[in-house]
């Protein structure tokens, strides 16, 4: 899965300024480096993963750059490991 | 009703969960709970719910993806987990007269759907911390008066 996985969201990350043209919002199920497809949701993604590729063989990016805020884990977590 | 109550401690909330890996069938996703307790910080500013890696390593839940966060040195790049998370309550039969009579015995409560989890490091206070993915679910309340958290799990 760690292959896989990394693999997956180096070659999105490449990309994900041109998928967003399009793709803005939904979630790319990502296999072998390429997109299978794309959801309205995260869940709906990977339950198509886990029917197409079996758990393990894929994975799930959102098409978007937005940062999201963990609250304690952001700020208090990070600032007493710095 | 299902309720659980917590009180301030060290300016803390902290509440039982119990976490299992999510099994994908016919029927949709199944989760079969342990009677394992963890202890779940909850952080109405977290957007998204954080577990710590032992964990994630003890339930062998499955990595979905990546997810960016901000915070005060920039942004990081965690692994996102599939989990199946159930919270702990009391039953609570309130009366006309708005009285409580609570059973003392704990019910495990499983959210319907699987979420989506990121990972972090250990820490010594709480093994999650409980975000507002999950917290929009329910009603929650604070007394200040008594320092009491108050979460209605079911109706």
């Amino acid at each position: 899965m760690t292959d896989q996985a990394e693999a997956n969201y180096r070659w999105f990350k490449d990309r994900l300024a041109d998928l967003m043209v399009a793709h803005k919002g939904r979630h790319a199920l990502l296999h072998d480096q390429s997109v299978d497809d794309y959801f309205a949701t995260s869940l709906e993604a990977i339950k198509a993963g886990i029917v197409r590729h079996g758990e393990g063989n894929f994975s799930v990016e959102p098409v978007d750059d937005t940062v999201e805020d963990l609250g304690f884990f952001s700020h208090v977590s990070a600032a007493l490991r710095a | 009703m299902l309720v659980q109550r917590c009180a301030l401690n060290h300016h803390r909330l902290i509440l039982p969960v119990s976490v299992t890996k999510p099994h994908f069938g016919a029927d949709g996703f199944v989760s079969n709970f342990t009677l394992h307790q963890y202890n779940a910080l909850i952080d109405t500013g977290a957007q998204r719910t954080v577990v710590s890696r032992s964990v994630v390593a003890e339930h062998a839940l499955f990595r979905t993806g990546h997810m960016e966060f901000g915070g005060l040195h920039g942004t990081q790049t965690h692994s996102r987990y599939l989990a199946s998370i159930g919270l702990w309550a009391k039953r609570v039969e309130r009366d006309a007269s708005s009285a409580d009579f609570e059973n003392t015995e704990l019910s495990l409560f499983s959210i319907e759907e699987p979420c989506e989890v990121v990972d972090m490091q250990e820490n010594t206070n709480f093994d999650l911390i409980l975000g507002f993915d999950i917290l929009k679910m329910f009603s929650f309340k604070f007394e200040a008066k008594e320092k009491m958290f108050e979460i209605i799990i079911a109706p």
